[in-house]
């Protein structure tokens, strides 16, 4: 099972957006995809039409046997599934530094998965925290998507500065540019220089557009009703570039 | 779970009905066909597993079922290809390469029809089951003639949904009263193709009577492998995958020991003219199989090397390739020559001659086959022991091969009459002899590839040279794999004193009878 996780300290950037609609792709593909809505406000589970709730909260999950498995919901598509958002997560914190190693605690709690799912995309909460450190233990990709604008390329480096500080060799941190806008020449510029300083950021960006603001009216990943718009193609390119990076 | 439609409940009626159980969405009806995969041998069968190929579309979708209940255990979008490794990765790659090896998938069976995709909604438009309706089946197994099938209504769960598949169900089977299918649709067709779907197996299955004269018992058994060797025979000219003719060779050696070791139980024109056609057979067919092992086994060549000179390797592996193919080529014509043709008429025809109506039998073929097996195991055990016994660490290489010759003849002897003896005895003596063949086998296939390398390396002037840097990383190759015989060359002494220790040959006491 390939984990890869949204993440940003930053919220309003595209994180759910690009879960929701690269594990849709995933799924689509053919591949047993789980999307772990780990954001107590639960924007991923809203457009999947779940409710928002386990049974027992975030404690039940991290506690009992099989707490996960009993509380996945599968979706309105084949293969892909949900672990619903709860309101007690924002408590997840708190039950993780009870454990004696969060993170290794956190890892051995999504083990099981693996039997089941070929993909695991964490969609994470903005901030720093327990939960995002547990997360970037877990996760073999992150996904960062940055508004290109000079605040999140401050943001992107708090990232890298923690990656260091922590030492997580193993994990591959992908940063993409979400909700840009080419119209604007702050835009243009960044993503013209951010790359030649970060070679690993990906090359697919996706371009700010009013198709997937429509994904909470209809409550639909995007491709499932604007399969050919421009958002639409850059997810999908944007998917082929990060299974290159997995296989690689 | 999978209903039949009655011929009085048209899919639209249960459309309408299903309304009327809970909100629907249903997709139009859209041509659609499935094809059904396994390999040769059968070995996802054998695991109650099949590979489906669903198309609607034209875009193709794999799926691996359970044969009971037909839940999903792993999926993919694209068509099947040759090899379970040429899969897109992931957990159905993984799964299939476990089970099928270098074993090539083969389509058993398609239906094609019209299939209507329906999902169950909740109150929030939110799937909580799906539903697929085939209709209009008509479908075919391997090449026989297309049949009507009845018609078809797959549910699927939703994950977290039990409760209402639960219902769901409930009311198809109480409310619409349908039947749950009884079998998978390719069961079917394979039935009306007038064939069992497990009804290939490399592994014969001899069954006799103590008291069956023993003449004929042989003949059954050389009638049983003649069968494996024809079912494996167009897989092996056209080298579908290595297992055929690996499948095709077995059965040749076993023929050859049965013509050999039980040559007294036969008539004496009957060895004289078939065993040297079937020696003949098994040389033509080694080329391609050595070959075939070189390639089978060049991944573990490669882990052998360092990363560097492991990619060296790579000019190695297309040689070893080119002259596969040309072996290949020439086994393919050996095997559509007169000779070869001949030799399998002549050998059916003998084989399905009525007891009596052929040349002579000699008096011993008339002994009941338990006393007949008893004293050929005997003898050929008592060569195993002594071949062994006289082995120390100085014997030279050709010992050993010989003594792994001896063992495969008590192996197959073993095998055609195991059903004369107790199971709880006879498997443990079987198993044991494997874990010494084992020793054998892998000592010997050691020698045979060290000596092939070494050959590739000083390739004739007729060929191109390969690559300095491969000829190095073949060197060492040599070199780790000498180093490897050494160690199994040094296990074979403790292999075979637990072959032949006492339990064993108290076993074969109460088996055979006598010290053997
Ligand atoms: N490419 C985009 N173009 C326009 N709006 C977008 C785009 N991506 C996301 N949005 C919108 O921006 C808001 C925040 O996006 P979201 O993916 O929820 O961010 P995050 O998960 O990082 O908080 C949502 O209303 C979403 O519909
Ligand atoms: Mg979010």
């Amino acid at each position: 099972m390939k984990i890869l996780a949204t993440y940003n300290i930053k919220g309003g950037v595209g994180k759910t957006a690009a879960a929701v609609n690269l594990a849709y792709l995933a799924a689509r593909d053919g591949a047993r995809t789980l999307v772990w809505d780990l954001d107590p406000q639960g924007a991923a589970t809203f457009y999947f039409r779940i409710k928002p709730k386990v049974k027992g909260g975030g404690e039940k999950l991290l506690g009992g046997k099989n707490g996960l498995e009993s509380a996945i919901k599968g979706t309105d598509y084949p293969r892909l599934d949900l672990l619903p958002a709860d309101f007690s997560y924002r408590h997840l914190d708190i039950l993780l530094d009870g454990e004696k190693k969060p993170t290794k605690r956190f890892k051995k709690l999504l083990a099981p998965l693996a039997a089941s799912y070929d993909y695991l995309f964490l969609d994470c909460p903005p901030s720093i925290s327990l939960v995002s450190e547990a997360v970037f233990g877990a996760a073999e990709i992150l996904l960062v998507p940055i508004i290109p604008t000079p605040l999140s390329l401050r943001t992107l480096e708090q990232i890298y500065a923690f990656e260091q500080d922590e030492g997580l060799n193993d994990l591959k941190i992908l940063p993409f540019f979400s909700m840009v806008d080419r119209r604007k020449s702050l835009h243009r510029e960044i993503v013209e220089s951010l790359p030649q300083q970060r070679p690993e950021v990906l090359e697919t960006e996706i371009p700010y557009a009013s198709e997937v603001e429509q994904m909470g009216i209809r409550r639909l990943p995007l491709a499932a009703y604007s399969p050919h718009s421009r958002a639409a193609l850059a997810f999908a390119e944007l998917w082929r570039e990060i299974q290159d990076q997995l296989g690689a | 779970m999978e209903y039949l439609l009655s011929e009085k409940l048209s899919p639209a009626s249960l459309l309408d009905s299903l309304r009327g159980f809970a909100p629907c969405k249903a997709e139009h009806p859209r041509e659609g066909r499935l094809r059904f995969f396994d390999s040769f041998d059968r070995r996802l069968f054998r695991q109650g597993l099949i590979l489906e190929e669903e198309t609607q579309d034209g875009s193709p979708f794999l799926q691996l079922r359970r044969l009971g209940t037909g839940s999903v255990l792993g999926s993919a979008s694209g068509r099947v290809p040759d090899f379970a490794e040429d899969l897109p990765p992931g957990g159905l790659r993984d799964t299939l390469t476990d089970i099928l090896e270098n074993r090539r998938f083969f389509p058993l069976a398609e239906v094609r029809g019209l299939f209507q995709r329906v999902s169950l909604l909740d109150d929030q438009e939110k799937t909580v089951a799906r539903l697929t309706v085939l209709d209009r089946l008509v479908g075919a197994a391997e090449e026989g003639s297309d049949w009507r099938l009845p018609s078809r209504l797959r549910s699927e769960p939703v994950r977290g949904y039990d409760r209402e598949l639960r219902k769901l169900d409930r009311f198809l089977r109480n409310g619409l009263g349908l039947e749950t299918a009884p079998e998978h649709p390719w069961h079917s067709l394979m039935g009306g193709a007038g064939c069992s779907p497990g009804d290939y197996s490399a592994k014969p299955d001899f069954r006799f009577t103590p008291a069956q004269p023993a003449g004929e018992a042989v003949r059954a058994i050389l009638a049983q492998l003649l069968d494996t060797l024809e079912r494996n025979l167009e897989g092996t000219i056209r080298d579908l995958d290595s297992e055929f003719l690996h499948d095709f060779r077995v059965a040749i050696r076993r023929t050859r020991a049965a013509l050999g070791q039980l040559k007294d139980l036969l008539p004496t024109t009957v060895t004289a003219r078939f065993r040297p056609e079937f020696a003949w057979l098994g040389t033509i067919t080694t080329p391609v199989r050595d070959l075939d092992v070189h390639l089978l086994g060049f991944d573990g060549y490669r882990n052998l090397l360092p990363p560097e000179p492991s990619v060296d390797l790579a000019p190695l592996r297309e040689r070893l390739l080119v002259h596969q193919r040309r072996a290949q080529r020439q086994l393919a014509e050996e095997l559509a020559s007169p000779r070869f043709r001949k030799l399998l008429a002549d050998w059916r025809a003998w084989l399905a001659t009525p007891p009596g109506a052929d040349s002579p039998w000699p008096e011993s073929a008339a002994l009941p086959v338990a006393k007949a097996a008893n004293a050929h195991i005997r003898r050929i055990l008592r060569r195993v022991l002594r071949e062994g016994a006289a082995i120390d660490d100085g014997s030279p290489p050709a010992d050993l091969h010989e003594l792994r010759k001896t063992c495969k003849k008590l192996r197959y002897l073993l095998e055609f009459f195991q059903s004369l003896y107790p199971r709880d005895k006879i498997s443990p003596l079987i198993k044991a002899l494997k874990e010494l063949q084992e020793n054998l086998g892998e000592f010997q296939d050691l020698e045979v590839h060290a000596q092939a390398l070494r050959a590739f390396g000083m390739m004739p002037e007729a060929e191109p040279p390969l690559p300095p840097e491969t000829l190095l990383a073949i060197g060492q190759l040599s070199e780790r794999l000498r180093q490897r015989q050494r160690q199994v060359r040094a296990e074979f002494a403790v292999r075979f004193a637990a072959f032949a220790a006492s339990e064993n040959l108290r076993l074969v006491h109460d088996l055979f009878g006598r010290k053997p």
